[in-house]
């Protein structure tokens, strides 16, 4: 009898033992890919209404930048 | 919005916000002054302009720049062979430039490479730097300088792109280009990731939005720079690179960096200078040239029209209607472009000395004087011969010029001064 109640027992903790695990590696999994998922947007506009800190983003990874400026006219200072 | 000093601040806050990420700064062209002077040739003021551009450019660096059409006329100065080595010791970004469609006369002028590579250090380990190539392309402009051409852009792409593709991984363009330009290059050339162009036609269009036309993103840089542009690449798993573009207003919120603004305003002041400096020199001539005096030294003396009048009145009278009596006039208005040689061919008498050195013309507007020579001698002595114009149509040529008066025709100009 106890023998049988010991090996019943055993079963439920292994059973319990590999949800927990499948749930705990559910959420992981989950949480990881979310981050991937998240897709970048390919065209951002930062407005004039964004505070000073936040205008150069976060670094995201990104491998490398290309800042790109033209059209000045022979001009050093603001323009409009 | 906009400005040097904006967009130096700005590329600080980068650095300080993004850590790791290492940043080009590339220039798409039509960055340059491109006010001509009368004829469509220099101005000293602009040419002064141009010079504080190009340091800016060392200054706080920009690693490429794109040689537009409305560039090619400051550029075109400094790529004269003979004074090249100097020009370019002097002002290093020199080496930077890139056109791949602009050609200068080989014997006379320096050319541009067509594409430069750019590595960019890794952040991954164990991994190589990305290579990145720029080439450097543009649409012809309204007028060119003597000796330079510009070949058709996407013609000459299908012959770069692939030798810059060879040595890169990342292949960008960069561009003078109306829109269709730019969708007609990245249809009909592959392997180019990116075109960052100048709108050619974005006169008063403060931004044109991007367009993917295939494989290929085309961005145009706003108008005036008024927005940063950035481009960011990522590198996949594939080791392709995937592209996300930011757009930054550079209005007040971004304040002014001191080291920058500082040479804002000691270009301004350059510039400020030249363009009185111009005022002086005309205004004390002008006021030297209504009360001539004789030239001194050895030789016959100007003494003008009013005294060639006394015995040659029909002469004079004809003279007196005509353009070249009125030569002088189109000068004011232009003071701020004014430099001593245009008094060669609006005024009488300018010449050099036997020394080289410049003497300024003795009289005002085109006179007699001016084809027929110093009038003293003959005046005194009125027998003996003077003053006979061999080749008249050579005579005229001296400053009717291709480039001076393109619209000049000799038979009908002689006709209405013939005498």
């Amino acid at each position: 009898m106890q023998k049988r109640n010991f090996i019943k027992r055993f079963k439920i903790a292994i059973v319990a033992f590999f949800l927990i695990t499948a749930i705990v590696g559910l959420r992981s999994g989950r949480a990881a890919s979310g981050e991937q998922e998240q897709p970048r947007r390919p065209l951002e506009f930062v407005p004039v209404t964004a505070p000073l800190e936040t205008r150069a983003g976060t670094d995201d990874g990104a491998s490398f930048a290309i800042q790109f400026i033209g059209s000045t006219h022979g001009s050093l200072e603001p323009c409009g | 919005m906009g400005g040097l000093a904006r967009r130096v601040s700005y590329e600080k806050l980068f650095k300080e916000k993004t850590g790791g990420i290492p940043a080009l700064v590339v220039d798409s062209g039509n960055s340059l002054a491109s006010e001509s002077n009368a004829h469509g040739g220099p101005r000293p003021d602009v040419q002064v302009k141009d010079d504080w551009i190009l340091k800016s450019y060392d200054d706080f660096k920009v690693d490429v720049i794109n040689v537009a059409a409305p560039d090619l006329r400051y550029v075109a100065t400094l790529l004269a062979k003979p004074a090249y080595a100097r020009h370019a010791g002097e002002r290093p970004a020199l080496k930077r430039l890139v056109s791949a469609n602009t050609a200068g006369d080989a014997a006379r002028a320096v050319s541009l490479p067509p594409f430069v590579v750019r590595e960019v250090p890794s952040r991954a380990a164990n991994t190589r730097p990305a290579r990145v190539a720029f080439v450097g392309l543009t649409e012809a402009g309204d007028s060119l300088p003597p000796g330079f051409q510009i070949n058709d852009p996407v013609e000459t792409a299908r012959r770069v792109v692939p030798e810059a593709r060879k040595q890169s991984d990342v292949v960008i363009v960069l561009g003078y280009f109306k829109t269709d330009t730019a969708s007609r290059l990245a249809a009909q050339v592959p392997g180019i990731d990116a075109i960052i162009a100048s709108n050619s036609q974005s006169e008063g269009t403060y931004f044109t939005p991007p367009l993917t036309v295939g494989q290929t993103l085309i961005l145009f840089t706003s108008y005036e720079t008024r927005m940063l542009g950035e481009l960011r690449a990522y590198r996949e798993a594939s080791g392709k690179y995937s592209l996300r573009t930011r757009f930054i207003t550079l209005d007040e919120t971004i304040p002014d960096d001191a080291a920058s603004m500082k040479l804002v305003n000691a270009a301004r002041d350059a510039e400020e200078q030249t363009r009185n400096e111009s005022k002086k020199l005309l205004e004390s001539w002008l006021e030297a040239a209504r009360h001539p005096t004789a030239t001194g030294g050895a030789g016959a003396a100007y003494i003008s029209s009013q005294a060639c009048a006394g015995c040659h009145q029909a002469q004079y009278i004809q003279w007196a209607n005509s353009g070249h009596a009125h030569a002088t006039d189109k000068l004011p208005p232009r003071w701020s472009e004014f430099q001593a040689g245009c008094l060669s061919c609006h005024a009488t008498g300018q010449r050099t000395d036997a020394t080289g050195k410049l003497e300024l013309a003795r009289l005002q507007s085109v006179q007699c004087e001016q084809c027929h020579g110093p009038g003293s001698e003959h005046a005194q002595k009125p027998a003996k011969g003077y003053g006979r114009v061999g080749n008249v149509q050579q005579m005229c040529a001296t400053c009717h010029t291709p480039e001076m008066s393109p619209k000049f025709d000799f038979a009908s100009a002689w006709a209405k001064i013939k005498h």
